[in-house]
């Protein structure tokens, strides 16, 4: 069945089912109206459809509930051990109970043990972390888990995944390296985010290769977990000068997924580059890059471009990191900007700058243009009312 | 003539029996669709870190959510309150006072400290004038528009305008999301960013779930029988027929309850038309329409797991004017569109969901009522005998408890909201007793309100609501 799942032919399988249990439910229909002993063909037909509608009614409910039933006595057992395992947690990670007992339970209960094992990581803190941290390898478990993150259950290798990248062991890294060859998507990005965040130098070069390709999501979750390495300053360093935009993207998002001033070097020519998302996102990442350059001067290219999107970021750069000095130049911006957006960043950025730039904004209250005086009179009055604001 | 019409009525009771074998085939197909694509959800699960993560990410597109807002004063504090503590990295939300008479705009007036701003907003949709925007003087992303009453899609569209993020969130102001479901529900944006333009939510019945401060507490099932039908048939609509026709990218309505859009696309094709009860419907075929008129690669998506929790009528009465709106507006928006009823350059949606919903949707419910009508006629005058009458009640009734049982196992395969085993015999108890005389009841609604449609009624009735206090 998971070869099915993952083989190329699922896409074509899954639009053929419908039909499949389509002829499927006819030919119930036919061989069981066939088998009647009626003279009336509708009656004969239409018994049989009520016959075959009926039987799969009884075996629905039947299964239905004695899934449920059973499911729910399981349920209950499993909690019950659960909260007894538990009870034993405590006492192990508080020093008065000595680890035979979990160990125990942690042979003939498995998935009770590791659920509450996990629970406790969230929970507990220092030296109580570590002692429950070690129960893991002294259990054997690691080797189970090491196992069934290569296994064909994508569920249970992600969750295999959640609990090795806790132990944060050379071997279990390992292991998690191997799912990144894993044909579920969803096992390949657990492991990616585990390396990331717990992986050697090596391993994590490996996630920032695979980095650019990464499907949008992903590299959400990933920006968030990768730590300050020399691997990552490695990467970072060449992926501002890289050629390939997807590249100088996924860098430029790093920067504004992590909210924190990140050395870059050189990097004037991302402010002119001919490719249009990467000068927004540039403009938009702009004060949180320490650049070689002076930031005015690249936020005065930005103002000066061709595409309004490119020059309200440029001008919320502005603002951010109070380029008192371009004062004049957002004011003729905004004297000429036709979109409320741009607008908007522009006299948001002479509001932040305050003294000077606010009286220059001041005066475009009283703008002919009704989209500029509008704009304007919400900007004063946001920052009047925001703590401050009377400046 | 009496052997003609003894004639006629056995070939129409006859093929009515076949027109049911057919929806219940259909029916049958759509489910075990659906059941596979929720099977694969599950089954490819997901990393919990993920959801944990993108909670904090900047990256994540903003989102304004809309709630048109009516005579909404028992309920409209505490579904504010809700919607804001959504857990979202960055959202607004916009309340719509569409022209109250009861104090439901002083109420928000005076519980979330609003005064009148400056918001500048561009009237690219037309609606009705705008009386004022009130911002929260505390640090809150709610805004609330007071306009001048024109119904739920003119509030809408006046909300569009007002709205400044890329996507944007229809919801009813009296429902009830769960923390996560924006998060949930973003995630067709952030899988496929470029093709999907937008992603319902499913909705669940409330009545009977502990609500407390705006959050669903405890999921039980409602006290009444009306509303326990009703947790069936939302099953049934939602996890048979939508996960199967999204998967098809022919889903043909997303809630007005909960659906979430790309701002630009609805814009694009100029916002919810006004004189429509079915809005919701409308405006999903208009995106069909506009994107395929583009020639645009795009997705309409349904997704199972971002939950709305809604309260449904327990009266008769006020259940009878919900149906009726709601045939009206299928009937209204199928006859919009019918340029695309079996037209192959609508795909899937031209060819195969259209027509359903013409065949079954639209015509269903009158194909079913002269099923009846000639049923009694029939026994009464001595037309047929009892043997096919009786094949008639019998099929219809399996019918409907098959289709039924069938959501409620779909449910339990899948999703398992309701975690007791007496929850889930009550549900098939309710999937039995609705083919027996509920669901049979709703379809003698429904047909009337096509007589409605002829007669050129409008407007949406009074809705009663008990609120979740």
């Amino acid at each position: 069945m998971l070869r099915v799942l993952y083989s190329r032919y699922w896409p074509l399988l899954a639009k053929l089912a419908p039909l499949v249990i389509f002829v499927l439910y006819l030919a119930a229909v036919l061989l069981v109206g066939q088998n009647l002993n009626l003279a009336n063909p509708y009656s004969r037909y239409a018994l049989a459809w009520v016959v075959v509608q009926s039987s799969t009614l009884i075996l629905l409910i039947g299964g239905l509930l004695a899934n449920k039933w059973i499911g729910v006595r399981l349920a209950d057992r499993r909690q019950l051990r659960a909260d007894r395992i538990a009870e034993q947690m405590v006492g192990f990670a508080l020093r008065y109970q000595p680890e035979a007992g979990l160990l125990r339970y942690a042979q003939r209960y498995p998935r009770e043990f590791l659920k509450v094992w996990e629970g406790s990581l969230t929970t507990l803190k220092g030296s109580a972390r570590e002692r429950v941290l070690g129960l893991l390898p002294r259990a054997g478990l690691d080797q189970q888990l090491q196992a069934e993150v290569v296994g064909s259950d994508p569920g249970r290798a992600v969750w295999a995944i959640s609990l090795l990248r806790e132990l944060n062991q050379a071997s279990s890294l390992e292991s998690i390296e191997r799912a990144l060859q894993h044909p579920a998507e969803t096992v390949r990005a657990s492991a990616c985010f585990a390396l990331a965040a717990h992986g050697s130098d090596l391993q994590q070069e490996k996630v920032f290769a695979l980095l650019p390709a990464l499907p949008f999501w992903q590299r959400i979750v990933l920006f968030q977990q990768i730590h300050d390495s020399p691997a990552l300053e490695k990467f970072l360093a060449l992926t501002f000068r890289s050629a390939d935009r997807t590249v100088v993207l996924a860098a430029l998002e790093f920067v504004l997924s992590r909210q924190r001033i990140q050395p870059v070097g050189s990097v004037a020519e991302l402010a002119s580059s001919p490719d249009l998302e990467v000068r927004i996102k540039f403009f938009k990442a702009l004060p949180l890059l320490a650049t070689a350059e002076d930031p005015a001067s690249l936020a005065a290219t930005g103002l000066a471009d061709a595409d309004w999107r490119v020059r309200a970021m440029a001008a919320r750069a502005c603002g951010s990191l109070h380029l008192s000095s371009l004062t004049a130049t957002l004011a003729a911006k905004l004297s000429i900007s036709e979109q409320a957006a741009e607008t908007g960043h522009i006299a948001r950025a002479l509001a932040s700058l305050g003294g000077e730039s606010l009286l220059r904004l001041r005066s475009f209250a009283n703008s002919s243009n009704d989209m500029t005086r509008a704009v304007t009179v919400e900007v004063l009055e946001r920052a009047l009312l925001s703590p401050g604001g009377s400046r | 003539m009496r052997t003609f019409l003894l004639a006629a009525a056995n070939w129409y009771e006859g093929w009515v029996i076949f027109y049911l074998f057919a929806i219940s085939a259909i029916y049958m197909v759509l489910s075990l669709t659906g059941l596979v694509d929720l099977l694969r959800r599950r089954f490819f699960q997901y990393d919990p870190l993920v959801e944990r993560t993108v909670e904090m990410s900047s990256l994540m597109p903003p989102v304004s959510i809309l709630a048109p807002a009516y005579n909404e004063s028992a309920s409209v504090c505490q579904s504010v309150r809700a919607m804001l503590s959504l857990k979202y990295p960055e959202f607004e939300v916009i309340v719509i006072n569409d022209g109250s008479k009861d104090d439901t705009l002083a109420l928000l007036i005076r519980e979330f400290h609003l005064y009148k701003s400056a918001r500048y907003f561009d009237h690219t949709l037309s609606s009705r004038p705008i009386r004022a925007v009130y911002e929260s003087m505390d640090p809150i992303p709610l805004v609330v528009i007071d306009k001048e009453n024109g119904g739920k899609s003119d509030a809408l569209n006046a909300g569009l305008n007002v709205a400044r993020y890329p996507l944007v969130c229809g919801v009813d102001a009296d429902s009830v999301l769960e923390e996560s479901a924006l998060l949930r529900a973003v995630r067709p944006f952030l899988y496929d960013p470029d093709r999907v333009l937008a992603v319902g939510g499913i909705v669940r019945v409330a009545n009977g779930c502990r609500v407390s401060a705006g959050r669903v507490t405890e999921v039980d099932l409602p006290k009444s029988w009306i509303a326990r039908f009703q947790v069936v048939e939302y099953l049934r609509a939602f996890l048979g027929g939508r996960v199967a026709f999204s998967a098809y990218n022919c889903l043909v309505v997303i809630s007005g309850a909960f659906g979430l859009f790309s701002k630009s696309a609805l814009l694009g094709i100029g916002g919810y038309r006004t004189d429509t009860v079915g809005e919701d419907m409308e405006l999903v075929m208009r995106l069909h329409h506009w994107a395929r008129g583009q020639g645009r690669d795009y997705r309409i998506v349904f997704e199972p797991n971002p939950v709305c929790w809604t309260e449904v009528p327990e009266s008769l009465a006020t259940l009878r004017r919900q149906r009726n709106r709601w045939q009206r507006g299928t009937i209204e928006t199928l006859w919009a569109h019918r340029k695309m009823l079996l037209n192959p350059r609508y795909g899937t949606l031209g060819m195969a969901a259209f027509p359903y919903f013409v065949l079954f949707e639209m015509f269903g419910p009158l194909v079913e009522v002269t099923g009846y009508v000639l049923t009694l006629l029939g026994i009464g005058f001595g037309f047929f005998g009892y043997q096919i009458a009786f094949l008639f009640v019998l099929a219809s009734i399996s019918f409907g408890v098959l289709l039924s049982v069938g959501s409620v196992v779909l449910e339990e395969l899948t999703l398992r909201r309701y975690p007791k085993v007496h929850d889930l015999l009550l549900l098939v108890v309710s999937g039995i007793l609705e083919s027996l005389g509920f669901r049979q009841l709703l379809t003698v609604w429904r047909a009337g309100a096509f007589l409605d449609v002829l007669r050129g009624r409008t407007g949406w009735g009074f809705m009663e609501r008990k609120g979740f206090g």
